[in-house]
């Protein structure tokens, strides 16, 4: 299984007043078998971090190992076990579909036949065959992004770095992608997640590395991390009335659910207790847990934003 | 991996309807141009010659036309007669009469006076009046009267007058009448046999020099290096579109992640310019055999003396010098956001390489002067001036050497240099570049 390891990396771009620190002293490693989400917001270094894992880009410090070989993603070897979806997709709009495969095949080091061989099932999942023959402009969006995706995968890559895959798609596809994603991760993959859609994120990351201006500041598994970032013990539904019990400090709304706060020295079975004594009833019940969209925002200090990070 | 990008960027290029009708249609298309150009030029021809053939009222003052007329008397006589010219010389004689059959013979009216001659100009009976005074022979000038001047109007019929003058002046002379018909024959246009050049031969003799094979074979080269710089223009459109392309279709941060930076441009480069080369192939083979063969056909006999050695190595500096400009293309080119951006930034390359064609009279009369010499040593100028310089055989090996090591390690560093370039280039969008931020980026990629 694939290792990445980055150890204090630094890059940046510009000079003078306009110097920009992009990547600012990150460490974190992946390794096969789970999917990492490499979380920020716009401009945070997420797509630095991704390009210099390609080796589009070099560090300006640190080293960046892969299988515990330093600049091990410099070599051909790994090229070729990668598989990289950027945000900001684009296709050969004027060539028909199975000559971007084919061409994106051979690029990837396969024969004509293995490429035919490896993209028939994939164009039948990804409900492509009938265009095969058409070329790429007459693709709609959501058809254009599974077959990026198709792309993608054709040579069986041990690493796969996607960039906002769900963007584009219809729930179907959506759900497509996730099997996608989870198909390869039990079969010992790596794959790395950069998104804003924080529900993907909570359903597939096993880690997360969150970033903010160029920095590393949240790194480890998604539910060490949440709970890390809750301070309340239980939540219940909305309707619920857990106000006023003995057990209970202080209560606070969220949007669709209420968080317990509990006297020091209590637990979730006393508050349990004391609702079915009070004789109030509780619809959804759950170990308090904030979500990752309330780390992200608790942590950077801003919304969610959706949108492209470019070189600088 | 470059070898797959080459062959793919080559089949994508190839196999487009654009470049298949650029192609073989524009060969064509010339062909039908130069063809309606011939026709007009022809028709204006004929309008020239009529134009010759105007009547013409002579007023000679100078009594030397007089003379002229003694002449051509003599020959009417003669008109059945053997013919006047050597043998040597008929068939030249033949072809000049098939030329200029539409030629009227002289017609030229005399008058004794100007105001006769403007009488018969009024009643329309000539179109001009061509006046020789009395001491022509002292000033040489003669004055032309006509209704209205008009471009090309008033060329033929002096010119005329002036060739029976010297007829005129000969038989005067005293020369016989076959050594005035053989002059007449001969001052008509391509009636002189070429002149004999000779120069100092290995043995220190005169030799003959074949001027034809050895002005074709020094102006070869010349047109060769007028096609690198053609082909140059049209590679750099493929390369500075193919660029572009991938950057604006965000194609190039996929491949980027599948291949090293410089496999993917010297890819582009090998493959974009094969496609560029095949359309000068084909083009230059459907119409470099048309002058050949026009001059066959005219039954000027030619040899194009150049040594196998000399081809290679002007191969070798084409195929250098394609490469050195295609590498920086790339580069430039990637720092656009469009094609127009690109030509742009990659105007200013693609004049260099121009200079060496216009001081082509340079390399190729003096090709070990100073100039010559730097010109074939400064890589933006090598390749053209050496394919010049190497066709006059008269440049020294180790010249040739130093000069294809300094293009070749140019181009290696073109290479590494675009390669920084290209990296940072495609994945910029929506900046505008100068040097200073360009060499920013060069040295941060």
């Amino acid at each position: 299984m694939t290792r990445i390891e980055f150890n204090h990396v630094f890059k940046a771009f510009g000079g003078g007043a306009t110097r920009i620190q992009a990547v600012d002293g990150v460490s974190f490693s992946a390794e096969g078998g789970e999917v990492v989400g490499v979380l920020g917001p716009n401009g945070a270094g997420k797509t630095t971090i991704i390009r210099m894992l390609l080796d589009v880009f070099r560090p300006d410090a640190g080293e960046i190992r892969v299988d515990g070989a330093l600049n091990g993603n410099r070599d051909d070897g790994f090229r070729r076990r990668v598989a990289y979806l950027p945000e900001e997709r684009g296709l050969y709009q004027k060539r028909k579909l199975n000559d971007v495969i084919e061409y994106i095949g051979a690029l990837r080091g396969m024969t004509r036949a293995e490429t035919r061989e490896r993209a028939a099932p994939l164009l039948k999942r990804f409900d492509l065959v009938d265009y095969a023959k058409k070329k790429v402009v007459t693709l709609s969006k959501g058809m254009s992004q599974k077959l990026q995706i198709l792309l993608s995968v054709l040579h069986d890559p041990d690493v796969l770095i996607f960039d906002e895959p769900f963007s584009g798609l219809d729930p179907v596809n959506v759900r497509l992608v996730r099997q996608l994603v989870l198909e390869h991760r039990d079969r010992g993959k790596l794959v790395c997640l950069c998104t804003h859609m924080m529900a993907e994120v909570e359903a597939l990351c096993d880690r997360v590395m969150m970033m903010h201006r160029g920095a590393r500041v949240l790194y480890g598994p998604l539910d060490e991390i949440r709970r890390a970032h809750t301070d309340y013990q239980v939540s219940v539904d909305w309707e619920a009335q857990p106000e006023g019990l003995a057990c209970v400090a202080r209560v606070e709304k969220s949007d669709k659910l209420k968080n317990v706060f509990l006297k020091e020295g209590k637990s979730i079975s006393d508050f349990m207790r004391e609702m079915a004594t009070a004789g109030r009833s509780v619809r959804k019940l759950s170990e308090g847990l904030r979500s990752i969209e309330d780390v992200f925002v608790s942590v950077v200090g801003g919304p969610v934003e959706a949108a492209s990070e470019d070189v600088q | 991996m470059t070898r797959v990008i080459a062959w793919y960027e080559f089949l994508f290029t190839v196999k487009r309807p654009a470049y298949l009708i650029v192609t073989f249609g524009l060969p064509v298309f010339i062909g039908m141009y130069a063809g309606f150009i011939m026709l007009v030029t022809a028709g204006t021809a004929k309008y020239a010659i009529e134009g010759l053939s105007a009547k013409i009222g002579v007023v000679d003052k100078s009594g030397l036309l007089e003379y002229a007329k003694e002449f051509e008397a003599a020959q009417a006589d003669k008109a059945t007669d053997e013919p006047t010219v050597p043998a040597e010389f008929e068939a030249a004689a033949k072809k000049l009469e098939s030329m200029f059959e539409n030629i009227k013979p002289d017609e030229s009216k005399s008058f004794d006076s100007l105001a006769d001659a403007r009488a018969s100009l009024d009643q329309g009976d000539i179109d001009i009046i061509v006046v020789v005074p009395t001491g022509f022979l002292d000033s040489g000038e003669m004055d032309c009267y006509t209704r209205e001047w008009k471009l090309f109007s008033a060329i033929g019929a002096p010119k005329q007058v002036q060739s029976r003058l010297r007829l005129g002046v000969m038989q005067r002379a005293g020369l016989s009448d076959s050594e005035l018909a053989l002059i007449r024959d001969r001052e008509s246009p391509g009636g002189f046999r070429a002149i004999a050049m000779h120069e100092i031969g290995p043995n220190g003799e005169f030799v003959e020099v074949d001027v034809l094979s050895r002005t074709l074979s020094l102006a070869l080269p010349a047109g060769i290096a007028g096609i690198l710089i053609m082909a140059l223009l049209i590679n750099a459109g493929f390369l500075l579109a193919g660029v572009a392309e991938e950057k604006e279709n965000k194609v190039i941060e996929v491949l980027l992640s599948m291949v090293r930076v410089e496999e993917l441009l010297m890819g582009k480069v090998l493959g974009l310019s094969a496609a560029a080369l095949l359309q000068m192939f084909v083009w230059v083979a459907m119409t470099a055999p048309i002058p050949l063969i026009t001059l066959a056909l005219a039954g000027q006999h030619f040899q194009l003396g150049w040594n196998p050695a000399g081809l290679f190595i002007s191969a070798a500096f084409f195929l250098l010098g394609f490469v050195f400009y295609g590498a920086l293309l790339v580069g430039l080119g990637s720092l656009g956001n469009n094609v127009k951006e690109s030509q742009q930034y990659s105007v200013y390359i693609m004049l260099l390489p121009v200079v060496p064609l216009v001081l082509s009279m340079v390399l190729l009369n003096v090709p070990n002067s100073g100039l010559a010499r730097a010109l074939g040593w400064i890589p933006f100028f090598s390749a053209p001036a050496m394919m010049i310089r190497v066709a006059t055989g008269e440049v020294p090996w180790w010249d040739i050497a130093l000069a294809a090591l300094i293009l070749a390690a140019s181009t290696w560093a073109a290479v590494r240099f675009s390669a920084r370039l290209f990296r940072v280039g495609v994945l910029m969008r929506g900046q505008t570049m100068n040097p200073i931020k360009i060499a920013r980026l060069f040295f941060q990629a």
